[in-house]
This record gives C-alpha cells, sequence and structure tokens, in this order.
C-alpha cells in the first residue's frame, strides 16, 4: 500500500478514472481525507439562535491538530481557505461542504486542479491541440500507477473482512496509513467513515433543494457552473449600476427579501 | 482590550446569525444577494461583527465599509435577531442605522468616521484590517454604484473600462 499511502484519495480515484471520476466522490473524499488527517475536525456545539427557539446541538468544522503544519495540495485548498488567517472560527458542515463545492467550479475545473498535483504531473500528457480543446492522455507511467493502485485497492478488499473480524487494530493501521484512501475500497464498513459519507451526503442534498425566494434568482447549486462565476475564493463583486449615492431607508421598515444596496455612507453609534 | 470588552466580544463573535436548522440560512441569502461566495460572505459577517464591537467600545460614530455594510443591512431585516437577540440580549443597548442626508458636509463627516473606524479597528484588534472588506476611503467612496438587477430579464456585462472617471 505504498503507493495509496503517497497519494491523496482524490488523486488515487482519478488516477483510476481519469475523466469520468466523480465530482461529488471526489469531493467527499477530499473532504473525508482531511477528517481522518486531522487537518480539519468536526466539533458539535449547542447554540440556540433565539431564545423563541429551544437550543440545539450542530456539527461545526474547526481546525484541526495538523492544521499548522500540513501542505495543502491544490485540490485540498478548497476546504481549507476558510480557516486561514484568523479563519478560527467553527464553520457549519453544511457551509463548508457547499464553499468546497463552490471552490470547486466544475467538474472539470476540478479534475485539472487533481491533474496539476505534483504526484500526477508525469500521469498524464496533452499535446498542442488537446490545449485548445483541455483534453488530455494518460502516460505509460499514468497507466502503470493506475495499475499499481487498483491491485493495493484490491488488496484492501480482500483483506478488510477478515482484520475486522479478527484484527480490528490492523485496520486502524492501515487507515492511519492510507487515510481517505480506505474509502475507495469498496466493501469498508467502518462506522466512523460511513457515518461521515452519510453525514456529507445528506449535507449535499439539503443544500440541493435550498428554496429560492421570491424575486431572486440565480439560485446557489452543488453542481454550481451557472451560478458561481467567481472562481477559487473569487469574490465576485455584483452588479455595477451606475446611480450610487442615497441607498438605505433606515429603520422606517422597507419590505421584500432585497435589502438596501449602494449605500453612499451611513454610521452607527 | 480590558477584560470587559473581552468579554463583550466573545459575546458578539459567538453570536449566530445563522439558524444552523434552515435550509437558506442568513449567510445563503447575503451570499446569493450580493453574488458572493459563501467563502467570502462568512468573512463579511466576521469584520460585521468586529465592526458592531468597535461601535461598543469606541464611544464614537462609525462607519462601516460597503461589504460590511450589506451585512448589516441584511441584519436589519431579521428583525427579531438584530433588535432582540443582538441589541437587548447581547450588548444590551441599540444600535441604529443611520443613512446619509447627503450633501458635501454628510460626505466628508462619513469619509471622516470611516477613516476613524479603520484606525478603531488597527487599535482594538492589533491588525490590519483586511482590504477586501475594509477597502481605502477613496475605494470606499466611490465604488458604490450598485442597483438591483433583475438578471432573469437582463445581462449584466462588464464594462471593458472604466468610462465614468468621477
Amino acid at each position: 500500500m505504498n503507493t495509496l499511502a503517497s497519494l491523496t484519495p482524490a488523486e488515487a480515484l482519478f488516477i483510476i478514472e481519469g475523466r469520468k471520476a466523480n465530482l461529488r466522490q471526489l469531493l467527499k473524499l477530499t473532504f473525508m481525507d482531511l477528517l481522518l488527517k486531522q487537518v480539519i475536525k468536526t466539533t458539535m456545539i449547542t447554540r440556540q439562535p433565539n431564545e423563541r427557539d429551544p437550543a440545539a446541538t450542530f456539527t461545526y468544522i474547526e481546525r484541526g491538530e495538523a492544521f499548522g503544519t500540513f501542505k495543502a495540495k491544490v485540490h485540498e485548498k478548497i476546504y481549507l481557505l476558510p480557516f486561514g488567517g484568523s479563519g478560527a472560527q467553527p464553520i457549519l458542515l453544511r457551509h463548508l461542504v457547499k464553499i468546497g463545492f463552490e471552490n470547486a467550479c466544475d467538474k472539470y475545473f476540478y479534475h485539472n486542479l487533481v491533474r496539476q498535483s505534483p504526484d500526477l504531473k508525469a500521469c498524464f500528457s496533452q499535446n498542442l491541440f488537446q490545449r485548445v480543446i483541455s483534453d488530455y492522455s494518460r502516460t505509460p507511467q499514468g497507466t502503470k500507477l493506475q495499475g499499481t493502485i487498483l491491485v493495493e485497492r484490491q488488496e484492501i478488499e480482500d483483506s478488510l473482512p477478515g482484520l475486522l473480524k479478527n484484527d480490528p487494530a490492523k485496520v486502524m493501521a492501515i487507515v492511519n496509513r492510507i487515510n481517505g484512501n480506505i474509502f475507495l475500497a469498496r466493501n469498508v464498513e467502518l462506522d466512523l467513515l460511513r457515518k461521515i459519507d452519510l453525514l456529507i451526503t445528506e449535507e449535499m442534498r439539503k443544500t440541493d433543494f435550498a428554496p429560492s425566494t421570491a424575486g431572486c434568482s440565480g439560485c446557489s447549486d452543488w453542481a454550481g457552473t451557472d451560478y458561481i462565476d467567481a472562481s477559487f475564493d473569487g469574490h465576485g463583486h455584483g452588479n455595477d449600476g451606475d446611480n450610487g449615492g442615497s441607498g438605505c431607508s433606515g429603520d422606517s421598515g422597507c419590505s421584500g427579501d432585497g435589502g438596501c444596496s449602494g449605500c453612499g455612507g451611513c454610521g452607527g453609534d | 482590550m480590558t477584560e470587559a470588552q473581552a468579554t463583550l466580544w466573545h459575546k458578539i463573535e459567538t453570536f449566530a446569525l445563522d439558524d444552523p436548522e434552515a435550509a437558506f440560512s442568513f449567510t445563503d441569502r447575503l451570499a446569493r444577494e450580493n453574488r458572493w461566495s459563501l467563502s467570502y460572505s462568512l468573512g463579511a459577517v466576521a469584520e460585521y461583527k468586529r465592526f458592531i464591537f468597535l461601535i461598543c467600545v469606541s464611544g464614537r460614530s462609525l462607519t462601516p465599509s460597503d461589504q460590511v455594510d450589506q451585512v448589516w443591512h441584511l441584519h436589519l431585516l431579521y428583525t427579531e435577531s438584530y433588535w432582540i437577540d443582538l441589541c437587548q440580549n447581547t450588548l444590551q443597548r441599540q444600535i441604529h442605522h443611520g443613512p446619509t442626508r447627503g450633501g458635501q458636509r454628510e460626505k466628508q463627516r462619513f469619509n471622516n468616521a470611516y477613516e476613524d473606524t479603520l484606525a478603531q479597528y488597527r487599535l482594538f484588534f492589533n491588525e490590519e484590517p483586511p482590504a477586501d472588506f475594509w477597502p481605502d476611503s477613496a475605494t470606499r467612496f466611490s465604488d458604490i454604484h450598485f442597483q438591483r438587477v433583475n438578471i432573469r430579464k437582463h445581462w449584466v456585462i462588464r464594462r471593458p473600462f472604466n468610462f465614468d472617471s468621477r
């Protein structure tokens, strides 16, 4: 399992499946890998956003023990950017998953991020024509690596059921060694990993159907290709109207859900 | 920061604008209405909290950046969260939002107040206000030409260069 231990699960999956690699799967694997490496960690926080509702406990994500020393690859940064600088506040799991999807932009953009990893550079090539149409080919080295990973994955799949029954400690040793790559095995039954997988899938589903209120469009979407015009941590400041200035309506109580914008100056004391 | 100020800051920093159970939270809405990424919106919310703290501890009239102001505007729409949960229960004081009354004198007043806000930020947080949320005064008061646009009916195309040098 030396090869799997040296790659992130997104890299391994991309080597196996190439352009067929599923975006959600890549993002889930990356998220779980960062959790297992303790770059980020889950924390349960009890919140009572207002006194009208009872307090409840929710899953947040914050910096993990390894955050400070971890050297993230570009495709891993999609989840780590919000924790950079002074961003030490925990983030709702649902929000972080969404941020990951936003930063990934779309399948092809994220594939490129994974493909540019220093560990995969020799595995793919592009001729001039392919550059124009954003295509690429697998090199012989890439094909060889694909074979190695498939063999290692098969080894894990073959040995795991027996080890789970007879030697759970060894299973944990394998997980500690290959981290999120354990998810590449198709017969993994570890409770923790399954729970995380379910959690993320559920979060994805929820956000997929976030309601769109009247009068607004361009609603967020997991695939995000229509909505997200600001790539990788871009800010996408909006429209460029031509009549700024007076702006907000103070505390007289405006209706509708658009809010005010283009304020030329307001204060608070 | 004194101990009392640190306590207040902790209360403001941990104040939850987002209802974790809401399928479409405050920050989701902020991101959508401004076409910001969620990541940027979370950052803007964090800066808004810093601004509210500065108002409480500086004893001055302060002016937010446009980005922070957008968070403030939206929070004012969530009236229970703003007036009851934040002002009444967390700050134990009211913070009113006062738009400009227009004119040169107001312009100068808000310009000075914004400079003062940046100075207070440095003083209390001991760091430079991040430029992507707190631009310099000239940018703050010139990049304000925003309007609501129905993007189902209109295309919004970026100008190749700025025709208007004002």
